[in-house]
Formats: structure tokens, sequence, C-alpha cells
């Protein structure tokens, strides 16, 4: 288990993680969600101790990392699949992994067999691909058979045998009891391998629940709306004052309205004489979800208009979509940006 | 990268129970052990190492004539009777066994210098620390290792040369006393400065995190500082001279002839105070850093 209470990091100015609070629960595939920038590969840093806290603090099983005898049965961590040494094989780097804690050399072999990396074990790992980097990153990671698995990004440069392999290989710890975190960009990949989510953006927690939750909250269909005149038909919508409905722009022109159906967006145009060019109910995937989680207010005023009000107040009314989407989170971000 | 081996046949597996280890700092020695022997940097560094001591103390064993040595060998200058009882006491083995010291220190600065910022410069280093969360432990593993490293290539070599030399000199005339204590010691005291010169630089590279950077560091200490405080007319930086690194290191790989700055236990201390200040430094920044 992993608890993360008011974790922060800032570099200088910038705020990398702000007031970021999770339990990653044993047993089950959390995945850590979130675009570019989010802070999902600091936080992992900061639960292994390579960047200290700004404040706040992370613990693992109860304890700080750090005060573990024996951290690599602890946690297994793939941070960056290329911290490695290039000018050394893959099998003394981890030959020298291991040794740190007296795991024996049939371990090494073990994870290198299990990782699929036989041939190129006696290869200089400056000579590997991404994907070799990253199954070498995972064998290190498995080299002291940690309790808990923290993978930045593993199916990054994985072929599909690979992807498969690790969605596997995360399930079958997962269900040894392990505890599991998992970041991906690939949002079709986490809809297939978390039990759980945690959504980050700007370094803040947008969402936190069960992949299930967070998928059936945003069922209520979102639908896309063409119209030459987009400016005017959101103030519109917005002026009917429903709750919870939010527009994103797709494209210029294009916006994605949730919050309301096909047949009110319909009417509400032809009451204000605006033509539409696309009306289409969408279902949500689990992308659209993320994207809609990870919105924030500069992307929409660049999408839809800038001098206009109501966008702005349409996105006050946000994305209070997912169960346990945190309406504080939202309205903090839309603070930062104002 | 065609070897993928079907690898969702055998999961993570159960571990045995007898697998279950802990961290230690003698894991840790072997583990850098390990790290520093299989890279080809350390190799070549300590190869070039070898091959300078050796081939400097041959070519002078080989062109030093009966003649040169009165010249070379009192510090007051030749001519006088005592300065002749002095040349002929030199022990011209040890000379020219030690005549690569200088080249060779910057061989072991660079080899102190790679073992760490190589890992930054990989992000070898986050390997390494997450391992080791505490931090420290990974730097003292170096520095031992790295120092005992240095210390017995470096042994190896004086003595090694020493012996090599000894028979061309002996031919031509010259003394060997590998039989004197002083000899014995100052061929020792170039071991120790190698491995105090590697630990200085681990230092430097650990403060400084670029290879680069680090290497030039070590040079301006080595090379560049001695002469800069005999040029610069300043009475207090010349008498500080013999306190920098190479001038103290270099006294404890010669027999002290009586007008030396310091004394020969003061060079030790100042030597080592060098690489301790440096490693204390690097100890801070480590364990307060981001890595």
């Amino acid at each position: 288990m992993i608890e993360a209470r008011s974790l922060t990091k800032q570099y200088g100015d910038k705020t990398a993680v702000n007031d970021v609070s999770f339990t990653v629960q044993s047993g089950k595939v959390t995945g850590f969600l979130g675009p570019n920038g989010a802070g999902k590969s600091t936080t992992m840093r900061m639960i292994v101790g390579l960047d200290r806290p700004t404040s706040g603090s992370v613990t693992v099983d109860g304890k700080p990392y750090a005060d573990y005898p024996a951290p690599l049965h602890e946690v297994g961590v793939l941070l960056d699949a290329k911290a490695v040494h290039t000018g050394r094989s893959a099998y003394n780097h981890l030959r020298a992994m291991a040794a740190t804690h007296g795991i024996p050399t049939s371990r090494v072999n073990e994870v290198i067999e299990m990782t699929g990396l036989t041939g190129v074990a006696k290869k200089r790992v400056g000579g590997f691909s991404l994907g070799m980097g990253q199954r070498l990153g995972i064998a290190a990671a498995l080299l002291g058979d940690p309790r808990v698995l923290i993978l930045d990004e593993p199916v990054n440069g994985l072929d599909p045998e690979g992807v498969l392999w690790v969605r596997q290989l995360v399930r079958y710890l997962a269900a040894e009891g392990r505890t599991v975190l998992l970041s991906s960009h690939l949002m079709s990949e986490m809809a297939q391998t978390a039990d759980h989510l945690i959504v980050l953006g700007r370094g803040r927690v947008i969402a936190d629940a069960p992949i299930a939750d967070i998928l059936a909250g945003d069922q209520t269909a979102a639908v896309q709306v063409k119209s030459p005149r987009i400016d005017e038909l959101a103030a519109a919508l917005v002026a009917l004052g429903r709750p919870n409905v939010a527009l994103a722009p797709v494209s210029p022109g294009t916006a994605s309205v949730t919050g309301l159906t096909a047949e009110i967006i319909g009417e509400t145009a032809a009451a204000n004489g605006i033509a539409l060019h696309e009306l289409t109910p969408t279902s949500a995937s689990l992308e659209d979800v993320f994207m809609r989680l990870t919105q924030d207010e500069v992307e929409y005023r660049t999408g839809v208009g800038e001098q206009d009000s109501a966008p702005a107040g349409a996105h006050a009314a946000a994305p209070s979509t997912s169960a346990s989407a945190s309406a504080a989170s939202a309205s903090d971000a839309q603070e930062a940006t104002r | 990268m065609s070897t993928t081996s079907a690898p969702s046949r055998s999961h993570a597996g159960a571990p045995a129970p007898a697998q279950r280890g802990k961290l230690t700092f003698g894991g840790l020695l072997v583990s850098e052990w390990i790290k520093l022997t299989t890279v080809r940097s350390t190799v070549w560094s300590l190869a070039i190492l070898v091959l300078i001591s050796v081939g400097l103390g041959l070519l002078i064993a080989t062109f030093l004539e009966a003649g040169d040595a009165g010249a070379a060998g009192g510090p007051g200058g030749p001519g006088s009777p005592a300065d002749a009882a002095a040349a002929a006491a030199t022990d011209w083995a040890l000379t020219s066994a030690t005549a690569g010291m200088s080249m060779a220190s910057l061989v072991a600065a660079i080899l102190g210098a790679l073992n760490i910022t190589s890992e930054y410069s990989t992000g070898m280093i986050r390997s390494s620390l997450a391992a080791v969360p505490k931090r420290l432990p990974v730097l003292f593993a170096k520095a031992v290792v790295l120092a005992l490293v240095t210390f017995g290539v470096g042994l190896i070599t004086l003595f090694g040369t020493y012996l090599i030399v000894t028979p061309i000199l002996e031919g031509k005339g010259f003394e060997a006393h590998l039989d004197d204590p002083q000899t014995v010691i100052a061929l020792i005291g170039g071991a120790a400065y190698l491995a105090i010169v590697a630990v200085f630089s681990l230092g430097l590279g650990t403060i400084i995190r670029s290879g680069a950077g680090a290497i030039a560091a070590a040079v301006g200490v080595l090379l560049i500082l001695p002469p800069l405080f005999l040029l610069v007319p300043l009475e207090w930086l010349h008498d500080l001279a013999p306190y920098l690194l190479s001038s103290a290191g270099g006294q404890m790989h010669t027999i002290p002839t009586g007008s030396t700055d310091v004394e020969g236990w003061v060079a030790v201390i100042v030597s080592v105070a060098w690489a301790v200040v440096s490693l204390v430094v690097a100890a801070v920044l480590l364990k307060r850093r981001d890595a």
C-alpha cells in the first residue's frame, strides 16, 4: 500500500506536484493517468526517495521507503527505461543491482529469462532498443521480488507481445496481493489493465476512483456539435441553466457537449436561429473521459473564442463528470488560470 | 532484438525465502566492484596508468648516464662534496619508478571522476540511489572500492617498475635500495597518493555531476594551481603552495632530502584532508539534491 499525504514538489517557481493525496491499495492494479507534465513521474520519484518532497509525505506500507532495511525487496521501480550505464551489459547491470542486497545470481538469471532478455543479456545496454531497455528496467524492478511495484510507462516502446506480457504480469502480481502502481498515457491500455485510476492533471488529483465508476459516471452521452456560430450556441446552452453542462472544443467550430441531450441542443439551436452542421451523440470511451478530466481552461478558450464570456461560465459548471472527481480541484484549477 | 521468447510463460514467480537478502555495506562493496570492473573505461584508464609509469620509468633508466646524476641529484646544485655524496645516495630506481606519477595521478583523477559522473550521464545513478535510498553508503562504497583498486594497481605498478629498471640502472653503476625502508615507504606512498587523488576526484565528480567539468576541475587542482601559487607575487600564497594536493602528494613518493617544505607525515595528512573535504562536500550535496 502506498499512501501519499499532501505531497507537493516545487522546482523553483514551477509546482510539479501540488498537494496530492492518494492511497494505492494492495491486490489491485492502480493506473496513474495524466498528460505529460501532470506530475506522474515526479510523484513516483518521490515515493522511492529520488526527489525530496517540498512538503507532505509518502509512505510504503506505513513507512518511508528509505527506512526499509531491504528496499529492493519492498519496492521494485521502473522509472525510466535507460537508467542504466550504457557501457555495461544487461547481465552485469542486474548483477551489480542484485549484489547490493545479496540477491543470488540465480535470481538474476531468472528475471533475465522472465523478461525475454536471454539472447541479449551479455550485450552492452547502449545498443538496446527502447523495448529492450524497458524489459531490462522491468527485470531490475522484479529483481528483489518486491511487494510493491512502481512502473512508469512500462509499455512505452514495447511490441504488442511485450504489451500483452506486461498486462498479464501486473495482473498476476496484483492477484498475488502485491501493490502495483502503473503509469501510462495509453488510456486504452489502462482500461484493460487497471482496476483503479488516479488521474493527475497539472500536479493535482483530478479523479481517484475504480475504473468502472469513472467510465460509468461518464456514460451520460456526450454530443458532438458543429456550427459556424458555435460561440453563440455555447452561450445559449449555458443560459439554459441546466446542471453539469460542459463544453469541450474538438476542433474550431466543433464542440463536445456533455450534460445535455442532442434533442435539447438541437431545439436550442433552432430557437436561436443557429445553423447546425453536425449533431452527433457519442458514447464516451476512457479516452474521452481522460481528455475531459484533464481539460483545462486555457485549452478551452483557445478553442472556442476568447472574447466570449459564456464559455468561461459554461466551464464553471464543468467537469463533475465522474463519480468522485474532486470539485475542489476543478475550481482550484480555474483559480490558477484566471 | 528478436529474442522475445514467450515472456508470458513464466511470471514473476513466487520467491524462495532463501532469495531474500538485505541491503548491506558489504553488498554495496561487491556491487561497486562489479560496476567498476564491467565498464571499459576502467580497463583503459588502468592500462594507461600502468603504461605511463612503466614507460617513463624505462625511458629515464635507459637514457640516464652516470654524468647526469650529480646535476639532477642534490638540491644545492653540483660541485660540493656533500652533493656528490647525496647524488651517490640518490635512489635512481625510485626516481625512475615514480617519474610517471604526475601523469598517473591525472589518470587516477579521470577514473575517480568517471566513476560517478558516468552514472549521472547515463541515468544509472537513479537505479543506484533507488536501491540505496539513504544514498551515502553508495558514495562511501565507491570511495572504498576506488581507493583499494587504485592503491592496488598503483602498488603493483610502482614496485614492478622499480624492479624492471633496477637491473638497467645497476648495469650503469647506479645503486638501487629496495631494502631501504624509506624507498619502500616512498613506493607505498606513491600508490596511496593515486588512491587519494581518485577519491578526491570522485568527490569532485559527485559535486559537479559532469565528467568534463569534474576532470577539468581535477586538472586545475593538480596541475594549474601549483605554478599559479608560485607565480602570483603574494608571500602567503607561496607559503601555502606546499599544502596543495599535488605538492603534498608529491612528497609522499619521494625520500625526504631535508629541504622539503613540510614534513612527511604532514604531507600525508594534508593529502588525505583534500580527499576527505571533497568527499564530505560531495556527501552533503548527494544527500540534499534530487537525483
